[in-house]
């Protein structure tokens, strides 16, 4: 990749994502007001109750007795310096809450990604190699089902099996509790309470990319410049990754990118079944408090995160393949 | 037919099966499956008349199943319904109009694609309640985009073809060369996708009822193995039929889908 090109595809993606947040701003504005009762409401519910006058008066303070198009105005210019409301239920900052959360979830959604993208990679030019073939067919079969199962009940599984039966791996948690482990002794614990949830989180993308990835190597196989490596005396090994996997690679790479919406809907799900702290269990405990804001305040903070990871993709693709010089 | 393969006829056949099962499901467990069969806690097979076992309240689990198929199915096949429709709708306008429309249809089209449709649901069952209405409107909301898209390329290819010229030609209006000469050449590939939208809505709705987000008055799968969560080490088969039946189900309809796509399209065999 040149040194310009990198700033160019961020560029690009950065002018695209300002009028998509601003549409999903509008969607949360939308959904707030459709909502019965408003911040005031939830405030005098949590905090106890009070007389019309002092929601008369909050609601002044909040600028909520305004017309709302002013509202509107003020709800996106809050936006635009990162502030997402707050929380009468945690009595914080939404911004400080989203923020805490997030690593939790990150590193759930990278790791999934790896072994997703690293599993679909491996049985997909597996079954690529040969189509039609046994190991074609059961590869694929194996995908059909790994497709079919929610995440939630494979993690329930994967706890039965691996955590209740064996007992190789805790039932949940992100890091043994008070453990006071520090440096990489700690690295080592998260990751050995991250490898379950990943796998349940992964599995479905397993069959996604494997998917791609066969189909790709099953196209780039009858392509010339395979032809005539093969007629250079390559080794049929080098072949395969180097020339026909490393192409089929593409797709898969920019599947990832459009994935990213459902792997972040599927983490909180995975984060709810083993109880891990990130964004899924923020939002499961919003929806039970009804504390709307949060919510919301979620929602754009997952469009942010779609929208960074589709750049990573984009940088990706443009580093892995000459031919795209940023769209 | 007989392009249907082996694989298209057992999915097929599933589904039609598992679509008895939801219409027969009064008949064949009459009564609330809610109510109590039995000792808590049989382990499946233990009791002929009981071949999936009870639950911690004694519960029938098969006629849970039974009635939690209808549940699955209904949320399945109406979000879905409600997702091509939206779908086809956005795409054919786009790709017949173009211009400004067609930009603006597919941005609002990128940015639906941008929010996590589980997260849009949460905050929806937040702000309109838990019930089996918000979770098809929840599904719907978010998976017509796929749709879309298809529709959208396929309507501008056919746009410039000489059949569309020709109905203008004749003096055809709009609408009917939209809906009456296009849409129907370009049902294929929206039938396929279909099977794949129903499939990923039953996923979710199985996923918001496992969450406790479901209709608090239905019986549904995904609630059900939600039961099961806290009987994992005395009795994990209660979270595992369940699932199971979910697994079997999305198989079933995928295997269909797969088989409609060889059916409907003879460039593909």
């Amino acid at each position: 990749m040149k040194p310009g090109q990198l700033g160019q595809v961020v560029r690009r993606r950065l002018a695209h994502a300002v009028p998509v947040l601003l549409v999903v701003a509008l969607a949360t504005f939308g959904l707030l007001k459709l909502a019965p009762g408003d911040a005031v409401d939830v405030l005098i519910a949590t905090g106890g109750g009070g007389d019309a006058a002092l929601a008369a008066d909050l609601r002044r303070a909040y600028g909520l007795d305004q017309p709302w198009p002013a509202q509107l105005a003020h709800y996106l210019w809050r936006l635009v310096q990162l502030d997402l409301g707050y929380s009468f239920v945690h009595n914080r900052p939404v911004s400080h809450l989203i923020w805490e959360r997030l690593p939790v979830s990150l590193l759930l959604m990278a790791s999934a990604t790896a072994f997703a993208v690293g599993f679909g990679i491996v049985l997909g030019v597996s079954a690529g190699q040969t189509p039609g073939g046994w190991r074609d067919r059961l590869i694929l079969s194996v995908g059909l089902v790994l497709y079919a199962m929610p995440s939630f009940w494979v993690g329930l599984m994967l706890i039965l099996i691996f955590a209740v039966k064996l007992a190789l791996f805790p039932v949940g948690g992100f890091e043994t509790a008070a453990s006071d482990l520090t440096g990489i002794a700690r690295v080592l614990d998260i990751a050995w309470h991250a490898v379950l949830p990943t796998v349940a989180l992964a599995l479905l993308f397993v069959s996604v990319y494997l998917r791609l990835m066969r189909a790709g190597v099953v196209e780039v196989a009858s392509a010339d410049f395979v032809r005539t490596a093969r007629a250079k005396g390559v080794g049929a090994t080098r072949i395969l990754w180097a020339h026909v996997a490393r192409n089929a690679l593409l797709p898969v790479v920019a599947m990832v990118g459009v994935q990213a919406a459902t792997l972040l809907g599927g983490a909180v799900v995975i984060e709810s079944v083993f109880s891990l702290p990130g964004l899924g269990r923020l939002a499961y405990d919003s929806v039970l408090a009804r504390d709307l804001v949060v919510l919301l305040g979620l929602l754009l903070t997952s469009a942010v995160i779609v929208i960074a990871i589709n750049t990573v993709v984009d940088l990706v693709v443009a580093a892995l393949d000459p031919r795209v010089v940023a769209r | 037919m007989r392009r249907l393969g082996l694989g298209g006829w057992v999915g097929l056949s599933l589904v039609l099966a598992f679509v008895l099962i939801a219409i027969a499901a009064p008949w064949l467990y009459p009564g609330d499956p809610q109510d109590r069969v039995g000792r808590a806690l049989i382990w499946p097979f233990e009791d002929p008349a009981l071949p999936f076992g009870t639950d911690r309240l004694g519960r029938d689990l098969a006629a849970g199943i039974a009635h939690g198929t209808r549940v699955s199915l209904l949320v399945g096949f109406a979000a879905a319904a409600a997702a091509i429709t939206i779908g086809v709708v956005v795409g054919s306008l786009a790709g017949y109009l173009g211009g400004l429309i067609d930009d603006a249809l597919m941005r609002l089209t990128d940015t639906v694609q941008t929010i996590p449709g589980f997260v849009l649901a949460l905050a929806l069952v937040a702000v309109l309640g838990a019930g089996v209405g918000t979770v098809i409107l929840a599904i719907a909301v978010s998976s017509w985009t796929g749709t879309a898209r298809i529709v959208r390329a396929e309507v501008s290819s056919w746009r410039e073809r000489d059949l569309v010229l020709a109905c203008r030609a004749m003096g055809m209006g709009h609408g009917e060369i939209l809906f009456r000469q296009i849409l129907p050449n370009i049902a294929a590939p929206v039938i396929v996708l279909a099977s794949v939208v129903v499939a990923v809505a039953i996923l979710v709705e199985s996923a918001l009822s496992f969450l406790g987000f479901g209709d608090p008055s239905l019986i549904s799968w995904g609630a059900m193995v939600a039961e099961g969560r806290g009987l994992l080490r005395r009795a994990w088969y209660v979270a595992a039929v369940p699932g199971a039946a979910i697994v079997v189900v999305v198989v079933a309809i995928s295997l269909a889908g797969d088989a409609l796509t060889r059916a409907l399209d003879p460039r593909r065999g």
